[in-house]
């Protein structure tokens, strides 16, 4: 192959991948569009018959925690006070080398409790099980430390409801989260997941675990994050939903029936992406067997997160993210084009494989030889600048189109400054954001590779909150 | 390959970044006219509430400081914010609060502004004009909301069959006992509350008959409405259904439904059952409903296999009038089967914790 067939090959690779990725995008984006419709007519249908309260379901909410000590107290509180008719909390102490356990026995007064426990699915074994003399809906398991998805399980074994939902201790909750998430569950008997949008906390007004005011981070890196966020749920997630293929739910909060994931056999505790691991599980068994079944989304904004501010914590959130992406498409191939599969294992799961999973790989790829192409005068200025335009001018478009369809929905950030800000930071971001993202990526890909272990990330807080717990956004 | 391919790939690079470009500026004007009609719209509902809300107050109730041939005009373009400000109200009232306010809604002839939104084609706007032909108790516009109850749209069917049950509750019922049998989208939930509305002879005597009449799938879906909307009527269905019902979910329906001693030899029998939810929920009866002759049969079920039978016959256990608390550990200190002694000692302490 010559050097001139090289190059124009490099080049094709280029240009499809991120024509290929934007046109995928933008189509999700066009589906959520019509979905955000929908669903703004359910939000805004004055006189629909309400929930009659004794059809509401009883949801046991998961806190695993580990060396939470400084925000526990604060976090638990705050689900305590959570708007929803029948809830039991449950707190997971996974093994916490601090006073996690010393901090949430003293604030809720807790007992030890001598709980039948039933160990459906294993786990590291449980030192005690604590219930509070305060709050007969709050439950503390004290177990050895075994991992997030370990910890979950635990979770798992002891709750009593037919529903759960997983919450990272430094999660911010609006008070009627858990009411707006479970209505897909009331709807549909078949829904067996579901997850809502995650907003970034930073820059807002957070008092007692509650958020009180909507603000733009002052941070460009966290600006940055806003832009990435309304991305990923507006319509990475808004778009696969109504096709049933939705392959993501975030760990920081998600419900979802107990049985189905029992029958799932819980979250694996070998992967880094438990959270995702699991929804792409959920889907192959449901399609293996042939059971109707529905995984949904809730695009109201109902969990707030801080984001890292710090380059050195970014990077490694991005590098976990990645490997957990990687793990959980890897652990369940069967799931791809298999003839059971339908547009999740057609369409929903090779496009996360080609575009997410590999995606970094072309992205750097192309990068790197577009420049040093130019460099080496193998392809002129003005085709590199035509190049870099469509990757620039596709990133730009796409954020863009995340700001019209938060514009036509929440409005989460009323002022014209602020919207200002955000068309700024969608520009900005392409100019090295990105591709740093990207780099970070790739490393995750590489990693996965050579099979890294997995373990509970570091949590590095500015304020009183933090954002490792899951696996994406 | 040639240079042609290679000129190709630029022009198509150049072309594809253009359209993105353009694109993007479209959308941020797109975005930038919908934030000004959105703080347009904003500021009109403001100031429309600002001017109605204490018209309405004052209506509500009942100071008649303002007649109703007096209330200030009310420009069409506001009507679609007044009337879901109007609904919002009437949603939380009743009785003679609510007749007020629908003598608002006549007095400024909102109710054939409604009747002319019933043929738009947006979904809002019908859903809008349903209600508040509903809460206007409106005949005029029966047939259109007839016809709405057969819309895809679980939304727009839901809102009309509440609008057809306040309207007319008797001819509505004749019709919603086939759709709730068929309309597998409205959630139970909310089948409930509307159901509520409707008396509970017309529930008893004309529903009723449809559900039972149903496919088994669809019957034990629908079962737990029998006792909460008309407990009296539901002892006789359920004893029924528990003769015959094979499947389990109708099993399980009954069950959890089951109020009356009347039922108790059936529910005895189903203590043994090979499936551990029919168990499960046959030991909850027991305890819910059960003599003091139901205690060894409770406290057998102590060693169940199913670890939430156990709990449930300890809860039922624990509940029971006749068992103190001194009882209560007895029967825990007798256990010879160690899961049972176990699953006793974690309800008494729930009970020491409650």
């Amino acid at each position: 192959m010559t050097q001139q067939e090289l190059i124009n090959i490099g080049q094709w690779v280029f240009l499809l991948y991120f024509v290929g990725i934007n046109s995928g995008y933008l189509t999700l984006n066009f589906i959520a569009l019509l979905d955000i419709r929908r669903f703004l007519e359910l939000r805004r249908a004055t006189s629909l018959p309400s929930v009659y309260s004794n059809f509401e379901l009883p949801i046991s909410l998961l806190v695993p925690a580990f060396n939470e000590e400084v925000t526990v107290g604060d976090s638990v509180r705050a689900l305590l006070q959570l708007e929803y008719g029948n809830y039991e909390i449950i707190v997971i102490n996974d093994g916490s080398t601090d006073d996690t356990l010393e901090v949430l026995t003293k604030e809720f007064s807790l007992r030890r409790f001598p709980e039948a426990y039933r160990m459906r699915i294993p786990v590291k074994p449980v030192n005690a099980i604590y219930c509070s003399t305060l709050y007969p809906n709050l439950r503390v398991i004290d177990k050895q430390n075994g991992g997030k998805a370990d910890a979950l399980n635990a979770g798992l074994n002891a709750a009593r409801y037919p529903v759960f939902c997983s919450v990272d201790a430094d999660s911010v909750l609006q008070r009627d989260s858990l009411a707006r998430v479970v209505q897909p569950f009331l709807e549909d008997r078949n829904t067996i997941a579901g997850g809502g949008t995650i907003r970034i906390a930073n820059g807002c007004k957070v008092t007692h675990g509650f958020l009180e005011k909507v603000g733009l981070p002052k941070s460009w890196l966290a600006k940055f994050q806003v832009i990435e966020y309304l991305r990923a749920f507006l319509f990475g997630r808004l778009g696969w939903e109504p096709l049933n293929a939705l392959l993501i739910i975030s760990g920081a909060f998600g419900l979802f029936r107990k049985e189905a994931v029992m029958e799932a056999g819980g979250y694996r505790t070998d992967t880094v992406g438990e959270d995702m691991e699991l929804v792409v599980r959920l889907h192959r068994h449901a399609r293996m067997k042939r059971k109707p079944y529905r995984i949904t989304f809730v695009p109201d904004p109902i969990c707030w997160t801080e984001v890292p501010e710090k380059l050195s914590v970014l990077q490694s959130q991005r590098i976990r993210w990645q490997r957990g992406l990687v793990e959980s498409l890897a652990m369940n191939m069967r799931l791809c084009m298999h003839p059971r599969g339908g547009i999740v294992g057609w369409v929903a799961f090779p496009f996360m494989l080609i575009f997410e999973m590999l995606g970094p790989l072309l992205e750097v790829f192309g990068y790197v030889f577009i420049i040093l192409a130019a460099l080496a005068g193998w392809i002129s200025y003005e085709a590199f600048f035509a190049f870099l335009g469509v990757a620039f001018g596709m990133g730009m478009l796409l954020s863009t189109s995340a700001l019209l369809l938060e514009e036509m929905s929440f409005h989460m950030y009323p002022k014209l400054r602020q919207t200002a800000t955000l068309f700024m930071v969608a520009v900005l971001e392409n100019l090295g954001y990105r591709q740093l993202i990207a780099i970070w990526r790739l490393v995750g890909l590489a990693r996965s590779a050579v099979g890294a272990q997995s373990k509970w990330g570091r949590m590095q807080r500015k304020a009183a909150w933090g954002d490792e717990g899951s696996s994406s956004p | 390959v040639s240079s042609t391919d290679i000129s190709l790939t630029v022009e198509v690079a150049i072309w594809s970044s253009q359209a993105a470009l353009i694109t993007t500026v479209v959308l941020v004007v797109t975005v930038l006219i919908l934030r000004l009609r959105h703080n347009d719209k904003r500021n009109r509902v403001a100031n429309l509430a600002k001017q109605w809300r204490p018209i309405l107050g004052d209506v509500v109730f009942g100071q008649g400081t303002i007649p109703l041939d007096q209330l200030p005009v009310l420009a069409r373009r506001d009507h679609d914010a007044f009337l879901e400000e109007w609904n919002h109200a009437q949603d939380v009232l009743s009785g003679k609060s609510a007749q007020r306010l629908n003598a608002v809604a006549r007095a400024l002839d909102l109710e054939s502004e409604a009747l002319l939104m019933l043929r738009k084609r947006g979904v809002h706007r019908r859903l809008l004009a349903t209600a508040t032909l509903g809460h206007l108790q409106e005949s005029a516009g029966w047939d259109s909301i007839v016809d709405q109850l057969e819309s895809r749209n679980t939304l727009l069917s839901l809102v009309s069959a509440l609008a057809l049950v306040r309207i007319d509750a008797d001819r509505a019922v004749g019709m919603l006992g086939s759709h709730l049998l068929s309309r597998t989208d409205w959630p139970i939930g909310r089948i409930a509350s509307m159901l509520r509305e409707l008396p509970p002879a017309l529930l008893a005597d004309r529903l009723f008959p449809e559900i039972l009449r149903a496919p088994a799938e669809r019957r034990q879906h629908l079962l737990p409405l029998l006792t909460l909307l008309s407990p009296s009527d539901s002892g006789r269905v359920i004893n029924d259904l528990l003769q015959k019902a094979a499947d389990e979910e109708t099993i399980i329906a009954c069950l959890n439904a089951a109020q009356s001693p009347d039922e108790l030899p059936l529910i005895r029998h189903l203590v043994r059952h090979e499936s551990w939810p029919i168990r499960m929920q046959a030991v909850k009866a027991l305890g819910r409903i059960g003599s003091a002759d139901d205690t060894p049969l409770i406290i057998d079920a102590l060693s169940d296999r199913e670890w939430w039978v156990r709990y449930r016959a300890a809860q039922a256990l624990a509940h029971l009038p006749w068992i103190n608390a001194s009882k209560l550990r007895e029967i825990q200190t007798s256990q010879a089967d160690h899961f049972a002694g176990d699953i006793l000692e974690h309800v008494i302490a729930e009970l020491q914790f409650a």
